[in-house]
């Protein structure tokens, strides 16, 4: 197949932002980038940080949707980028690329599952509904914020940090 | 490729909780997936029609099966092992894109309702610091977050 095309990105160089809409996704070549939710605002969120041959923008291209996320370059950086005529070829000429990537969608689904049934179960443990209307109580208070600091932690280390990092939709937040 | 199964209206393909290692094609007929399937929490996830595919997560690992698949009328299944699924999908490029689509898809709502609930945890206790009483919005969605809790 053709040779994929080259992009270089300077550090601190965006490569795309939130809602953008461009089908293609990037395979990195050197350098690091880091995937943001509010990129440059008070409520920036680093989802996760990318090395070299890891890959991120997968789900836009599949889906045709525009960007969840912001893609900055935290060093220089050299990306191959993946259009979607590329893609349909490479299901041709090296379709365990693409499996691949489908495969690790699938583990992303299923460990999310996990999580998002887990915080519910804690939830529903915890927050017991008739006492919500009369939310006075300090021992379910306690047990609360023990809760929520689980879910600080797990949104940015278990569910922020997917394999590509552009799968969050946090403006729901 | 794949193995032909016929199911009758009302035959149970797998269970939930049960290990597997294979994913189905509809070849004819329909296709409903459940949780809790036959006890008083059963809850319908999707109905599928001929085309379809599921029971494709406990190929990547094989894993357990997540639902129950029942057939709602009688049905012809091609059934495609972890062994072969390589294979069918360098021979069906088309299905294989809609299968990715609609993982990615899931994973996006996935994603989205996960925040949802946390973003409900976090208003929550952000409420009961500073006194403020719950909105019947927020009531709403702990609620049905209690409700997702109750499918497992």
């Amino acid at each position: 197949m053709a040779a994929l095309t080259t992009c270089t990105f300077k550090k601190g160089e965006i490569i795309f932002n939130v809602g953008d809409f461009e089908r293609c996704m990037y395979v990195i070549d050197s350098g690091v980038v880091g995937i943001y939710a509010f990129y440059g605002t008070d409520k920036e969120i680093e989802l996760t940080k990318l090395e070299p041959k890891r890959y991120f923008g997968e789900m836009g291209l599949i889906e045709s949707t525009p960007r969840s996320a912001t893609a900055v370059a935290l060093a220089d950086c050299e990306l191959l980028k993946i259009t979607e005529d590329d893609f349909q070829e490479l299901l041709k000429t090296a379709p365990d690329v693409i499996i691949d990537i489908y495969k690790n969608l699938n583990r992303r689904v299923k460990e999310l599952s996990d999580d998002y049934i887990e915080v519910c179960n804690d939830i529903t443990t915890y927050v017991d509904l008739e006492e919500l209307y009369a939310p006075s109580k300090e021992n379910l208070w306690t047990k609360i914020k023990k809760l929520i600091e689980h879910y600080d932690k797990s949104s940015v280390s278990n569910v922020y940090v997917d394999s590509q990092g552009n799968a969050v939709s946090v403006d729901k937040l | 490729m794949g193995n032909m199964l016929e199911v009758k209206q009302g035959e149970i393909v797998f269970c939930e909780g049960q290990s597997g290692a294979s994913m189905y094609e509809i070849v004819s007929g329909k296709i409903g997936l459940y949780k809790k399937y036959d006890t008083e929490k059963q809850v319908e996830i999707n109905k599928l029609e001929a085309g379809a595919n599921f029971g494709e997560m406990a190929i990547i690992d094989e894993d357990k099966r997540s639902a129950t698949a029942v057939a709602l009328e009688d049905t012809k299944l091609n059934e495609i092992s972890a062994e072969e699924f390589d294979t069918y999908i360098k021979e069906n490029p088309k299905k294989f894109i809609d299968m990715m689509k609609n993982t990615s898809a899931r994973l996006r709502r996935l994603s989205s309702d996960y925040y949802v609930a946390c973003g409900a945890a976090k208003e929550f206790v952000a409420n009961q610091e500073s006194g403020k009483p719950n909105s019947k919005e927020l009531m709403n969605k702990l609620k049905a977050i209690a409700e997702i809790s109750n499918l497992k």
